[in-house]
C-alpha cells in the first residue's frame, strides 16, 4: 500500500503537488512570511554587494556607478606576498580549534552532567560561563599580561627551573596561546547547548538502561551521547562551514610583528584592507574567496553527515 | 529515579571529577575576581603592580566615580536595556516561528527554506550594501535600526529547530485532533516543552544585544540613542587617545593615574548585569522539563 | 578683518621661535595684534593686495575687494546640520557639541542655529565611510584628522558629495581667504586641480616640532654626562645607563622597531620610515642603504642590551618610564608631567629634550616631526546643504578678528584681560575658576574651540607649563626649539599630497603588504632573529621590489609633482 501511494505522489504533476501542499500547510507558510521577508530584504537583497569584488568601488557612486575591474582584485590577492601564509595560518588555527576546542564543551557537558550536588553543579556552571562574557579586549589584555616576562605563566616556569621569556614574542607558542585561551573562554558557555540537549533526552531511556543493569558510564555512552548526537552533528556541520574563518578581534589584540608569520589570518588581513585602507573592492574579493571555500566545506560536511548519520541541515 | 552506583570506581570518578570541576571553576574565576578586586583597589597600587590581584588592595571607588561622571553613561544604559528587551522579544518570536515551521516534516518548501537560510550564514553582501538597504528603508538614526535588521539569527533557528524536532509527534497529533491550529501547537505545546532551549536562546540573544556596538556605529548619529557598549568603548580607548593625539591633549596627570583602574571598572560595569540575569535563566537548564510535561 | 595673520611679515620663523622662547608666546600675540590692526587699517582704506600667483596652473583666489555680497547676506535665523566627531574626553563632559558654551556664543553672534551629531569616538572612520555613502547627508562634515574621503577631495566633489567652494568662498569667506592667502599656505589648502573644498584649522603660525628624543636629565646629571648629540654619544650614554644605573631597558623602541612620527634615530642615516623627498625625487626610506645602517646599529645596540628587550610586544611603554627602567625614548613635551606624577622616583624624575642625533658633531639631520600652518579638521560643505552660502559665511565667521579672540581666549573681562595689548588668561582658566570647574585641558573644548575649523593660536595653552618644576631648567618652548633646530626637516614630503582614486587604490594594495613586511623584517633584524648580511638585505630589498615598491614610489612622485604645480 505504502509503495503504491508513493508512486502515486511522484506521478502527480508538479503544479498539482504544490497546490495540495499549499492547501494542507497554508498556515505554516503564512507564519513563515515575516521570516522569509526578513531574509529577502536584509540578507538576499544586499548580496548584490558581492559585485563590489569585481569593482574599484566608491561608496558615493554605489555598486552601479563604480568602475568595473574584472578579476583584478582577486589577482592582486592571489599574487600577494602573503596569500599562502595567511591562508595556511587561517586553516591551521581553525583546524586546531576544531580538534581541541570543539570537543571541550562536549566533554565538559558530560562531566558536569555527572555531578550530583545541585548547588555545586550550578556554581561550577555559573563560574565557567563567566569568561565568555569578558570582552575580547580584556581577554587580549590578560593574555599579554600573563605571558609577559614577569607574568604569571613565567613565574611558574621559573619556579620549575625553566627560563623566563616573553611567550608572545616567540611564534612557536602562538598556536598554543590562541587555542588554550579560546578553550578557556568558550568551553563553559559552549556546554549550555549540550546540556540543553541532554535535558531533552527522555528519562525513560535512562530508566530502561538502569533496569538493564547499565552503570553510569555505559548510560553515558549508550543514552546520553546518542541523545546529544543530533546537536553535536549540527554544530559540527556549522563549524565546518567556518573552516576558513578565524575571528580577527582577539588576534588583532595579541599579535605583533615578531609572530606575524604564524598569527596573521585572512580576517585580520581583510580588516586591515577594508576598514583601515578603505579598499572595499579588494576586501570584498578576499571575503568572497573566503565564503566560497567555507561553502564548499559546509556542503561537503552536510553531504557526508546525511549519508553517515542521517542528521543534516537540509 | 536512578540508583546511585557506589562502587569504588564510581567513587574514584566522582572524586576526580569534583576536583577537576573545582580546578576548571578556579581557572575561570580568578581572572574575573582579579578584575573585580582590582576595580576597587587603590589606583596607586595598580599603577605599580602588574600581578594577580586576589583581594582588594586598599579601597577606592574613584574609578567608578570617573566612569559614571560621563554624562552619556546613564542614558546609554537605558538605551541598552531597551535594545536588549525589545530585541530579545522580537528575536524569540521570529526564531520560534521559523524553527517551528522548519521543524515540520510535511511542507515541500521546507528543505528549500532551510537551504536559503543556511546559505546566508556563509554568504553576505558585505557591510556597505547592507547599510544602503537599511538606509533606503529610512531606518538610519532610528532605534528600530538596531532591532529590525537584527530580528533573527540563523544559527539560533537551527538550534531551536533541532530541539523542536525532538518533541514527540504524538503530542502534536493529539492536539490536532482536538482542533488546535499551528499557532496553538507552537505556543501551547512546543514552546512549553522546550523551555530549556528557549532559555538558552534567550541568553544567546540577550548577550549578543548587550554586547553589540557595531550596528550602532553604522546606523545611529544621535548620541541620545547610543547603547552602553559604545560609550564604554569610548571611555576605554580614551586613555590611549591622549597618547597618540597629534594635537596636544593635556589630560590631568591624575587622570592618567587611573588608567588601569578605569579599565577594570568598565569591564565590571559592562559585564555585571549579564551575570546577574544569568541565574534566573539557569533554573530552566535543569533536567526534567520534558518529563513533567509528558506526565501531566 | 584679519590679514596675513600666519606669520609676522618681517620675521623669519626661526626668529619668531627664538623670540617666543625668550619671553613666552605673549610676544607673538602682540605681534599678531599689531598685524591684526594693520590688516584692519588696510581694510579701512579699501586697498587690497593681490597675492602673487607666479605661474600656477590654477590661479589662487585672492581676498575679495568687493564685500557687498558678503555684507548683503543675512544668515541669522538659519539652521545648519553639522557632523562633528567628538573625542572620548569631550564626550565625558557633554552629550552633544551643541552644549558647549562656545557654540552657544557663536550662535548668539551669528544667529545661526547648528544641530550637531557626533559619531562614537572609537569608530569615526567607519562612521564617516557610511555617512558619505548615505543618502541623508548633513550640511557640514568635519573630517577627523586621520579620515579622508576615499579617492581624495577631488573625488568627493566629482562624486557629488562635497561642494566645490571656490566661487562661494570668493563671495562669502573673506576672512578665511585672508588666513590662507600666503602662497605656501594656499598650496596646502587647495587640491591638485585647484579646488577649495574645505575650511581647515589654520594656525597663526606653524608650531615647532613637539616630538623628539628625550633623556632622563637626573640620570645624566648623576653620571656627569652631557646631553648627547651624535649617535656615538647616544651609545655611550645608554651604555652608562645600563652599566652604572642598571637600567633594564635603557632605550625604548616602538613596537615596529622604528617610530611613526619622531623618526627616532634613522634620520642620522639620511632616511625616514616612509617616502621622502631627495631633492625633488621621491624615495622610500626602508629600501635605502641608510635603513640598513640604521638596522645594523640597532641590532648591535640590542645585542648589547641597550634597547628594551621586549619592545616588539609592548603596546604601552609608560610603565618602563615610570619604574626607572628606561632612560631614553622619543616623546612629546607635554607628557613628562604625567610620568613624573606616576614615577617611582617622583622626586628626582626630570627629563631633557635632546637634539635629533647625527653621525657627526654639529650636523643637522633632514627629518623631524613637523607642523604646518594648515592643520587638520578639514570641514566640507555637502551637496545636501540647501543654503551653502549661509554655511560658508557661518564657517568663515570663525576666522574673523572677533572670533579669533572669542575662540582662543573667550570673553574679555571674564576669561581674559588685555595686558599691554596682549590677551592674557584670567583665573577662569589658570585656576579652573569657571562655572564647571573644568581644568584647561577640558575647558578649552567647552569655553574655547579646541578643534575644528578656526584660526588658532596654538601658543595659548603654553601657560600650563609655566612654573612647573619639570620645565624650570628647560621650558616647554625650549624643548620644542631643541627638536626643531637640530633638524632641517627639508626632506619631508608635504602633508597635503593627494592621490587620485586609481593611484590610491593601487597604492593601498602595495602599501599594506610593504608595511607588514617592513615591520616584520625590521623587528627580526634588530632582535637578531634574522641575521643582517648582504644576502638577507638583498633578499629584503628584492622582496620589496617584487611587492611593487617602485610602482608605489611613482604614485607618490606623481602626487608630489602635482603638489608643486598647484
Amino acid at each position: 500500500m505504502a509503495a503504491v501511494s508513493v508512486r502515486q505522489k511522484t506521478s502527480l504533476a508538479i503544479g498539482e503537488r504544490f497546490r495540495r501542499d499549499f492547501r494542507k500547510y497554508w498556515a505554516l507558510y503564512l507564519m513563515f512570511i515575516p521570516v522569509l521577508a526578513y531574509y529577502i530584504v536584509f540578507c538576499y537583497f544586499p548580496m548584490y554587494g558581492v559585485l563590489i569584488a569585481f569593482q574599484r568601488y566608491s561608496p558615493a557612486r554605489g555598486v552601479f556607478g563604480s568602475t568595473w575591474v574584472g578579476l583584478d582584485n582577486f589577482q592582486n590577492f592571489f599574487q600577494s606576498y602573503y596569500f599562502l601564509q595567511i591562508t595556511w595560518n587561517t586553516f591551521r588555527l581553525s583546524l586546531e580549534d576544531l580538534i581541541f576546542n570543539f570537543p571541550s564543551s562536549i566533554i565538559f557537558a558530560l562531566l558536569i552532567n555527572e555531578v550530583r550536588r545541585t548547588w555545586f553543579k550550578k556554581t561550577v556552571q555559573t563560574i565557567t560561563y563567566l569568561p565568555y562574557f569578558i570582552s575580547a579586549v580584556v581577554v587580549g589584555g590578560l593574555i599579554v599580561d600573563f605571558t609577559a616576562k614577569e607574568g604569571l605563566i613565567n613565574n611558574f616556569i621559573v619556579f620549575f627551573g625553566g627560563e623566563a621569556k616573553n611567550l608572545l614574542m616567540d611564534s612557536s607558542y602562538f598556536d598554543a596561546i590562541y587555542i588554550i585561551s579560546n578553550i578557556w573562554q568558550g568551553f563553559g558557555y559552549g556546554s549550555i547547548i549540550y546540556l540543553g540537549a541532554i535535558s531533552n533526552i527522555n528519562s525513560e531511556l535512562y530508566e530502561a538502561a538502569t533496569i538493564d543493569g547499565a552503570g553510569r558510564f555505559r548510560q553515558t555512552l549508550h543514552v546520553t551521547l546518542p541523545g546529544m548526537a543530533p546537536t553535536i552533528v549540527i554544530l559540527l556541520i556549522l563549524r565546518m562551514g567556518s573552516m576558513l574563518s578565524v575571528g580577527y578581534e582577539k588576534i588583532l589584540l595579541i599579535y605583533n610583528s615578531q609572530i606575524l608569520d604564524k598569527a596573521d589570518v585572512i580576517s585580520t588581513f581583510v580588516y586591515r584592507k577594508g576598514l583601515i585602507d578603505a579598499s572595499y573592492g579588494y576586501a570584498a574579493a578576499v571575503g568572497l574567496f573566503n565564503s566560497v571555500i567555507n561553502m564548499i566545506f559546509l556542503v561537503a560536511a552536510n553531504c557526508i553527515s546525511r549519508k553517515v548519520s542521517e542528521t543534516s541541515l537540509w | 529515579m536512578m540508583i546511585e552506583n557506589r562502587s569504588f570506581s564510581r567513587m574514584l570518578f566522582v572524586t576526580v571529577n569534583t576536583l577537576l570541576m573545582i580546578f576548571l571553576a578556579l581557572c575561570c574565576l580568578i581572572p574575573f575576581t582579579h578584575v573585580m578586586f582590582a576595580s576597587v583597589s587603590s589606583p596607586a597600587f595598580l599603577a605599580q603592580n602588574r600581578g594577580l590581584v586576589l583581594y582588594p588592595h586598599g579601597f577606592s571607588l574613584n574609578g567608578y566615580g570617573l566612569v559614571f561622571r560621563n554624562p552619556n553613561l546613564i542614558p546609554s544604559y537605558f538605551n541598552t536595556l531597551y535594545y536588549v528587551s525589545i530585541g530579545t522579544i522580537v528575536n524569540l518570536l521570529m526564531t520560534s516561528v521559523a524553527a517551528y515551521v522548519l521543524s515540520r516534516k510535511g511542507p515541500m518548501l521546507n528543505r528549500f527554506f532551510m537551504k536559503i537560510l543556511t546559505f546566508t550564514m556563509f554568504f553576505s553582501g558585505g557591510i556597505i550594501p547592507f547599510f544602503l538597504v537599511v538606509d533606503s528603508l529610512g531606518l538610519t538614526d532610528t532605534r528600530a535600526a538596531l532591532i529590525i535588521p537584527y530580528a533573527v539569527v540563523t544559527y539560533n533557528i537551527i538550534i531551536m529547530r533541532t530541539s523542536f524536532q525532538q518533541v514527540p509527534v504524538s503530542l502534536e497529533e493529539s492536539a490536532r485532533i482536538d482542533g488546535a491550529n499551528d499557532f496553538v501547537i507552537l505556543f501551547r505545546i512546543i514552546v512549553p516543552l522546550s523551555k530549556a532551549i528557549i532559555a538558552v536562546i534567550t541568553l544567546f540573544v540577550a548577550v549578543s544585544f548587550w554586547n553589540s556596538w557595531f550596528p550602532a556605529v553604522l546606523f545611529l548619529r544621535d548620541r541620545n540613542k547610543f547603547p552602553l557598549q559604545l560609550i564604554l568603548r569610548e571611555i576605554l580607548i580614551n586613555n590611549d587617545i591622549t597618547k597618540v593625539m597629534a594635537v596636544r591633549e593635556m589630560s590631568a596627570a591624575e587622570e592618567q593615574y587611573y588608567r588601569r583602574l578605569v579599565k577594570y571598572c568598565i569591564i565590571v560595569v559592562a559585564t555585571l548585569p549579564i551575570i546577574c540575569i544569568y541565574p534566573f535563566l539557569q533554573k530552566y537548564f535543569v533536567k526534567g522539563v520534558m518529563i513533567g510535561s509528558i506526565k501531566e | 578683518m584679519l590679514k596675513m595673520l600666519y606669520l609676522p611679515v618681517d620675521k623669519t620663523l626661526e626668529e619668531v621661535i627664538i623670540m617666543a622662547g625668550k619671553k613666552p608666546y605673549w610676544r607673538i600675540a602682540a605681534l599678531l595684534a599689531a598685524v591684526v590692526m594693520a590688516g584692519g587699517a588696510m581694510q579701512g582704506c579699501g586697498n587690497e593686495e593681490q597675492t602673487s600667483s607666479a605661474g600656477n596652473a590654477t590661479d589662487p583666489i585672492s581676498v575679495p575687494s568687493d564685500l557687498s555680497d558678503y555684507e548683503a547676506l543675512d544668515i541669522s535665523g538659519a539652521t545648519l546640520t553639522y557632523w562633528f566627531p567628538m573625542w572620548a574626553n569631550e564626550a565625558e563632559v557633554a552629550q552633544n557639541v551643541g552644549e558647549y558654551e562656545i557654540y552657544k556664543r557663536i550662535e548668539e553672534k551669528t544667529g545661526v542655529h547648528v544641530e550637531f551629531t557626533s559619531p562614537p569616538s572609537t569608530d569615526i572612520t567607519q562612521a564617516f565611510m557610511t555617512l558619505v555613502a548615505s543618502k541623508d547627508l548633513p550640511d557640514i562634515i568635519m573630517q577627523e584628522y586621520y579620515v579622508e574621503y576615499p579617492g581624495g577631495p577631488d573625488k568627493a566633489i566629482e562624486d557629488g558629495v562635497y561642494l566645490r567652494l571656490n566661487e562661494l568662498m570668493e563671495k562669502y569667506a573673506p576672512n578665511y581667504l585672508a588666513a590662507i592667502s600666503d602662497p605656501d599656505v594656499y598650496k596646502q589648502a587647495v587640491t591638485d586641480t585647484g579646488n577649495l573644498y574645505c575650511f581647515s584649522m589654520v594656525d597663526t603660525y606653524a608650531q615647532p616640532a613637539y616630538y623628539g628624543p628625550m633623556y632622563r636629565r637626573d640620570w645624566l646629571d648623576k653620571l656627569g654626562l652631557e646631553v648627547p648629540t651624535t649617535m656615538d654619544e647616544v651609545h655611550d650614554v645608554l651604555t652608562a645607563f645600563k652599566n652604572e644605573l642598571g637600567a633594564a631597558a635603557p632605550m625604548l623602541l616602538p613596537q615596529n622597531g622604528y617610530d611613526g612620527s619622531g623618526y627616532m634615530l634613522m634620520s642620522a642615516y639620511g632616511v625616514n620610515n616612509t617616502y621622502y623627498n631627495d631633492n625633488g625625487t621621491v624615495k622610500f626610506g626602508p629600501a635605502q642603504d641608510g635603513w640598513r645602517q640604521y638596522l645594523e646599529t640597532m641590532a648591535q645596540w640590542y645585542s648589547e642590551g641597550l634597547i628594551d628587550p621586549e619592545f616588539p610586544t609592548k603596546t604601552d611603554t609608560t610603565n618602563d618610564i615610570t619604574t626607572d627602567k628606561a632612560g631614553m625614548w622619543v616623546g612629546n613635551f607635554w607628557s613628562p608631567t604625567t610620568w613624573k606624577a606616576q614615577s617611582v622616583s617622583s622626586d628626582e624624575f626630570e627629563v631633557v629634550a635632546g637634539p635629533y642625533a647625527s653621525l657627526t658633531e654639529g650636523e643637522k639631520v633632514a627629518f623631524r616631526q613637523t607642523n604646518n600652518v594648515i592643520q587638520q579638521n578639514h570641514t566640507a560643505v555637502t551637496t545636501a546643504c540647501e543654503t551653502p552660502e549661509i554655511a560658508v559665511k557661518w564657517l568663515d565667521y570663525k576666522y574673523s578678528e572677533e572670533a579669533y579672540y572669542l575662540c582662543n581666549y573667550g570673553i574679555e573681562g571674564e576669561s581674559y584681560i588685555m595686558v599691554d595689548g596682549e590677551p592674557q588668561y584670567t583665573e577662569f582658566f589658570t585656576e579652573n575658576k569657571n562655572p564647571k570647574g573644568f581644568p584647561y585641558a577640558t575647558a578649552q573644548y567647552y569655553y574655547l574651540i579646541g578643534k575644528g575649523p578656526f584660526l588658532r593660536n596654538w601658543a595659548r595653552e603654553m601657560f600650563t607649563y609655566e612654573g612647573q618644576p619639570l620645565y624650570e631648567k628647560q621650558s616647554a618652548m625650549d624643548m620644542m626649539n631643541t627638536w626643531e633646530n637640530s633638524s632641517t626637516g627639508e626632506a619631508i614630503l608635504p602633508a597635503a599630497l593627494t592621490q587620485t582614486a586609481e593611484e590610491g587604490e593601487a597604492l593601498n594594495v602595495i602599501q599594506s603588504d610593504v608595511n607588514t613586511y617592513v615591520n616584520q623584517q625590521t623587528v627580526a633584524f634588530i632582535t637578531g632573529q634574522q641575521e643582517l648580511n648582504d644576502d638577507t638585505w638583498n633578499e629584503y630589498v628584492e622582496t620589496l621590489n617584487r611587492m611593487g615598491i617602485e610602482e608605489a614610489i611613482s604614485y607618490k612622485q606623481a602626487a608630489f609633482d602635482r603638489y608643486q604645480n598647484r
